[in-house]
């Protein structure tokens, strides 16, 4: 399952302390673990695990206005960004010639680089192996639906964006497709 | 190289200048997030005319770090 919760929190400060008490919320009512009793440890690239539950994964990411936390019997990687200018530097950095020409044919660049950054992010962060991994071989085809094909093996892609100009992406490592569906939160009934 | 470094940060994050050192983590002390720091090496590969292969990122997690391995690239 992916929480993800909209709100006013534009403070980098604030959206860490909310996506904090978000995963406490998501873990507590996926699996009934009491979040902040556990003992976190990090792998070898830093990406945190509750040691005594090495079989939940969970992945966290927030941005200007949302945060959200994917939970799952699987490695999750998920990962949100507003879309506003993109750098042309890093575009080349990170995408192949068919992502770039994707980009390039776009009616709306900003939101067709950020829609092929979320993916590629959520998958790295999926992996768990940080900036380390080359994002230019992660290669994606979105349709106007927001279907996502890859030629990545073992994982599914889900793609959100909401009219406010926010897109959050979700890579699954599992081929359950009831794993990994979305859930739009608000504070007044998650009690976070 | 350091303040060059520094001047490059403060394009991305909203901190005093003074509270840059080179024990400061891009990540978790500035918050700063992957596309962020991302740009951020863009943008030092560009203005230094070096490049820094995937690989490397990894090790850097400081300024000072970053000061580093930039000066061992370009023989300083």
């Amino acid at each position: 399952m992916i929480f993800t919760l909209c709100g006013s929190f534009n403070d980098k400060k604030e959206q860490h302390e909310t996506a904090k008490r978000l995963l406490s919320y998501a873990l507590y009512r996926e699996t009934g673990m009491v979040y902040e009793q556990q003992k976190i440890k990090k792998n070898d690239w830093g990406k945190p695990y509750v040691s005594a539950f090495p079989q939940v994964f969970y992945s966290v990411t927030h941005c200007s206005g949302a945060v959200a936390v994917g939970i799952a019997p699987c490695r999750i990687g998920v990962d949100a960004e507003n879309i506003r200018g993109f750098s042309e530097a890093v575009a080349k950095r990170v995408c192949s010639d068919k992502e770039f020409r994707y980009i390039a044919n776009s009616t709306d660049r900003n939101r067709a680089f950020f829609r092929l950054w979320t993916l590629k992010e959520s998958y790295i962060k999926a992996l768990g192996v940080g900036f380390s991994f080359p994002m230019r071989e992660a290669n994606f085809e979105i349709d106007e639906k927001l279907n996502v094909k890859t030629s990545l093996c073992g994982c599914r892609f889900r793609l959100i964006e909401n009219k406010h100009g926010l897109i959050i992406a979700a890579c699954i490592m599992s081929d359950d497709d009831s794993v990994g569906s979305f859930m739009l939160c608000d504070t007044a009934h998650t009690e976070i | 190289m350091f303040n060059v470094i520094r001047k490059a940060l403060l394009e991305y994050v909203d901190v005093p200048e003074s509270e840059i050192t080179p024990e400061t983590n891009v990540i978790s002390d500035l918050n700063m997030n992957s596309y962020d720091f991302i740009s951020l090496i863009g943008k030092l590969e560009s203005e230094l005319g070096i490049e820094i292969p995937e690989r490397d990122l990894r090790q850097l997690d400081t300024v000072g770090s970053i000061d580093e391995y930039i000066r061992g690239k370009m023989k300083l």
